[in-house]
């Protein structure tokens, strides 16, 4: 079990983008920061583990197709873990929503889904939502 | 196509499980009820066998080796813990 | 016929709750005659009147939970957590459908089966030796309940379709085993099956007398195929087997074509967490699934200011993870999402006989929220009048002009604020709204520590302004988590300390002038001063002399700092712990303050003090030069990034095109009197420009960041800043510091 030592939360929701391109994560991290989250960046989900398990977040963007461990795979290793990680939000970003992916992504644990290209306005509403950003 | 012990307690479900495989759970189960089951190596379950895990609620071990079953497990099985 | 109905809501309402606390208070004390008289006479009181209103599916429920209770009154039956949880689930159904009753005159088409299920559940109790066989409800309309149910949980049912969906319902014989059948097999050759439900038709019998070997299911199925498909598959068993047409809507889709986009998202993010936890549990996920859907589920409530929903949600996780049971969960998400959907209704009633009761509306809250903002311009705007009517008197020289402008200015200035008054008091509701959940959650989390805790709660009636009493629920689940999980020892711990075994924690609610103060105390360990002090002096951050200098007071004090939190059982599923900065920050940021009070071994206290009534502003905070700023969120239009080849300069002055106008550009640090950095290191930058409306004009502010939006309760500049101009007030962020809001009107050249 974690020790809780948390500083003082600002209202910020804090969000970890996880994506194998350096230009989309770029591109979400901008658009984050610039609405004013707290935004940090994994190249894949070995490191979005780490990260998970070493801070504190308030929802996961993943990217479903990923060399190595892919975001469904993440999803469902942090979903058996404990505490405040088990339950972290996610977010996944996929290319398709067929039947099948939906079920997927459900099945894995994850709480929401965009397709491809995201816009910057809706991935902010999402966000938004998703977080619990103030209204 | 069976269904034997593991361990003294638990109960293992492997290949295909036919109707009279049913009949060698429910007596395993009258023996340790708690047992857990694990059906990860099972290939195929007859309905009898999936009527016998609802009717006890049984509590299952690791992905169901059944692939229609692991995909409707939530559904059929709903969502004991 | 709208005068029973109400009656019959509120009065059942009542009953649900008195039945509830009575019901709490009898698992805790055990057989106690006056409370069981009591909640028998509830159940049967609203059994009864269920049947006035024509509810037979809730007179069905209440008549086997009045049984049950009779057997237990008699002595026959013993108290026990599990009947007690079954009273309790039971009285969560009744809640549910008094309000699907509310909010549209009649119960869900389910409602018969799930009558029937929560009467076996309660039944089963009583230990009946024969089981009753499971009938399935069908809708006059002619889709079966069971169809409607099953199309309901599908993730996405696309609207449109070439061939409408089917429901198959396929009872295999009891024996028919023997004759070589895999009824599940035979399903699985279905084309696109979407969902697939299967129960038992008799009550399972008990493990020792299970016969493998007789089939007692019956299995529902919805697929998107043709009837001759069916026929085909099934051709050996056409008797076993009965398929129904769904019709296109039947199940409820989450189609994005409503005006209120926000409201679509929203009940969007609903469906899928409902959606995410039905799909069923992968092995060791049961946490972590039905807490980020919660989590989800209640950042998503939060932010679409429907923050006061989020506390069912979060009980009903409790009472999930307690019974192990996701139904919980699922049932309250669902509750929600109906209530997400029912319009407001409203309902006047009025008695034949012209006697005066109460009569009530029920009101959108944004149209309370629109009016109290109105009446707030119009005290503006009468102060503007009591100002043009001063100068007139100085102009004029007309005593009686002078004195009758005077009398209708005043009896003015009187209408208007007596109307804010009614206005404000309109947002007024009792704090019992806050403290309603507690008792149940309170049970539930105790359980789930193992300890004994009884909650009171007092002065219910005491009434607060809804906006506070909404940003409360947050604060008041933490401080009462800590108490149980940090405050409250174990029974052993007690009883070796020679305190009664079951803890109390009390939540009391009273008015004192124009304050409201809330306590919440427990009998617990209390905080131990040395400790926060040892742990000071471990986070280094303050010297150790100045450690050692502070009082017991001052000690207890310090876990308000940030980092003081310590590990919790009861886990805050956010991971952000449950840190009194935390509390602290949220009780400030409606106005209020927050104190302790906590004597080691003998218990703790903590006193909220809040203002009854408030007003909220919105506020951007931005940083520029240096230093961070509110801006008032109804002045902001919009946000933009300029790339620097977009800025024109006319005239030493900076500006951009915007649409089809040019607007002028303002530094604020520049505005503000602070430095900014040299150009050159600006140089090639984009500018970070937040577009203000003020008295109808508009300007772009250049900033350096943009930060958080607040709701926040603006203080007026107090002593030596009062007549400084530019500011409009103060008020705290989330991470405790304070904010200077800016009155744009006086800044903007």
């Amino acid at each position: 079990m974690m020790p809780t030592e948390q500083s003082g939360t600002a209202a910020k929701a804090r969000v970890l983008v996880v994506d194998d391109s350096s230009l989309v994560r770029l591109y979400y991290l901008n658009a984050l920061k610039n609405a004013g989250f707290e935004a940090e960046q994994a190249i894949n989900g070995i490191e979005a583990i780490e990260k998970v398990l070493a801070g504190t977040y308030d929802l996961v963007i993943v990217d479903v197709n990923m060399p190595g461990m892919d975001g469904l795979s993440f999803i469902r290793d942090i979903r058996r873990r404990s505490e405040s990680v088990a339950t972290i939000p996610t977010l996944i970003i996929t290319t398709e929503a067929g039947e099948q992916d939906v079920a997927d992504a459900r099945s894995a644990g994850a709480n929401y889904y965009l397709v491809k290209p995201v816009s910057e306005r809706d991935l902010i509403r999402h966000v938004a939502a998703l977080a619990g950003a103030p209204p | 196509m069976t269904v034997r012990r593991k361990g003294g307690t638990s109960i293992v479900l492997e290949g295909e499980c036919s109707a009279e495989d049913a009949e060698a759970l429910v007596q395993m189960l009258q023996e340790t009820p708690a047992a857990a089951i694990d059906w990860s190596a099972c290939s195929r379950l007859h309905t009898a066998v999936i009527q016998v895990l609802l009717a006890v609620k049984a509590r299952t071990v690791g992905d169901c080796g059944d692939p229609w079953v692991r995909k409707w497990a939530g559904s059929v099985f709903g969502i004991d813990a | 016929m709208n005068a029973l109905r109400e009656q019959f809501i509120s009065e059942a309402r009542e009953l649900v709750l008195q039945a509830t606390d009575d019901l709490i208070a009898i698992e805790r004390t055990g057989f106690d005659a006056e409370r069981l008289d009591r909640v028998f006479r509830a159940f049967h009181t609203l059994k009864g009147s269920a049947g006035v209103v024509e509810l037979p599916a809730m007179s069905f429920v209440l008549h086997a939970a009045e049984d049950l209770l009779a057997e237990v009154n008699a002595r026959r039956q013993p108290i026990t957590t599990s009947l007690v949880n079954e009273a309790l689930l039971s009285l969560d159904q009744i809640s549910k459908w008094i309000d699907d009753f509310e909010a549209s005159g009649a119960l869900p088409s389910d409602a018969g089966d799930t009558a029937r299920k929560s009467t076996e559940r309660l039944r089963a109790l009583l230990n009946e030796a024969s089981a009753k066989p499971v009938e399935s409800g069908q809708d006059s309309g002619g889709t079966p309940s069971w169809a409607s149910r099953l199309a309901a949980e599908i993730f996405q049912l696309p609207a449109k379709s070439d061939h409408n969906h089917l429901a198959i319902e396929y009872e295999p014989l009891s024996d028919c085993f023997f004759n070589g059948d895999d009824p599940l097999r035979l399903l699985q050759s279905v084309p696109n099956l979407l969902a697939v439900s299967v129960e038992p038709r008799k009550e399972w019998q008990r493990l020792g007398e299970l016969d493998p070997f007789v089939c007692n299911l019956r299995i529902h199925a919805i697929a998107k195929t043709t009837r001759s498909e069916v026929a085909q598959i099934f051709r050996f068993v056409p008797d076993q087997i009965r398929v129904f047409e769904l019709p296109a809507d039947a199940a409820t889709v989450r189609q994005v074509d409503r005006e209120n986009e926000s409201l679509a998202l929203l009940e969007n993010i609903l469906a899928r967490q409902i959606g995410l936890i039905q799909a069923g549990l992968q092995e060791g996920d049961f946490y972590g699934r039905l807490g980020s859907a919660t989590r989800v589920a209640t950042n998503a409530l939060r932010h679409y200011g429907r923050a006061e929903m989020s506390g069912s949600v979060e009980s009903a996780m409790e009472a999930a993870m307690a019974q192990k049971d996701a139904s919980l969960l699922l049932a309250s998400l669902q509750a929600i999402t109906k209530q997400l959907l029912a319009p407001p209704s409203e309902a006047l009633s009025e008695n034949k006989d012209g006697s005066a009761t109460r009569r009530s509306l029920r009101v959108d809250e944004a149209r309370i929220d629109a009016i109290f903002n109105l009446s707030g311009e119009m005290i503006v705007a009468r102060n503007g009048l009591m100002h043009l009517a001063r100068r007139m008197e100085q102009a004029a020289h007309d005593s009686d002009l002078i004195r009758d402008i005077r009398a209708s200015n005043e009896s003015f200035g009187r209408l208007v604020s007596d109307m804010h008054s009614a206005i404000l008091q309109l947002r007024m509701v009792p704090v019992d709204q806050l403290f309603r959940s507690f008792p149940r959650l309170v049970r539930d989390i105790s359980q789930r520590l193992g300890k004994n805790v009884e909650l009171i709660a007092r002065g219910g009636t005491t009434e607060c302004d809804k906006n506070v009493v909404d940003r409360l629920f947050e604060p008041l689940l933490h401080l009462v988590r800590n108490a149980l999980d940090h405050g409250v020892e174990s029974p052993e711990a007690r009883r070796a300390a020679g305190k009664p075994e079951i803890a109390t924690v009390t939540l009391a609610a009273t008015r004192s002038g124009d304050r409201l103060v809330i306590e919440i105390t427990d009998d617990g360990r209390g905080i131990d001063p040395e400790a926060m002090r040892r742990k000071a002096r471990e986070g280094g951050a303050s010297a150790a002399e100045e450690i050692d200098q502070l009082s017991d007071e001052e000690a207890i004090h310090l876990i308000f700092r940030p980092g003081f939190s310590t590990a919790s059982k009861v886990s805050d599923i956010s991971g952000r712990g449950v840190g009194m900065d935390v509390v602290r920050n949220t009780v400030e940021q409606v106005g209020g303050r927050i104190a302790l009070a906590s004597r080691f071994g003998t218990g703790t206290t903590v006193r909220l003090d809040l203002p009854i009534s408030v007003a909220m502003s919105q506020i951007m905070v931005v940083d520029a030069g240096g230093q961070s700023f509110g801006l008032p969120m109804d002045a902001v239009g919009e946000t933009v990034r300029l790339s620097p080849d977009r800025v024109a300069t006319i005239k030493d002055n900076k500006g951009f095109v915007l649409r089809d106008r040019i607007v002028p550009i303002c530094s604020l640090a520049e505005l503000m009197g602070l430095q900014l950095p040299p150009a050159k290191s600006r140089e090639g930058r984009a500018h970070l420009l937040v577009v203000v409306e003020v008295a109808g004009r508009v300007a772009a502010l250049e900033v350096d960041a943009i930060r958080d939006r607040l709701d926040a309760v603006l203080k007026p500049m107090q002593g030596v800043l009062s007549n400084a101009r530019g500011y409009s007030g103060t008020t705290v962020t989330s991470d405790g510091r304070v904010l200077l809001v800016l009155d744009l009107k006086e800044i903007l050249p």
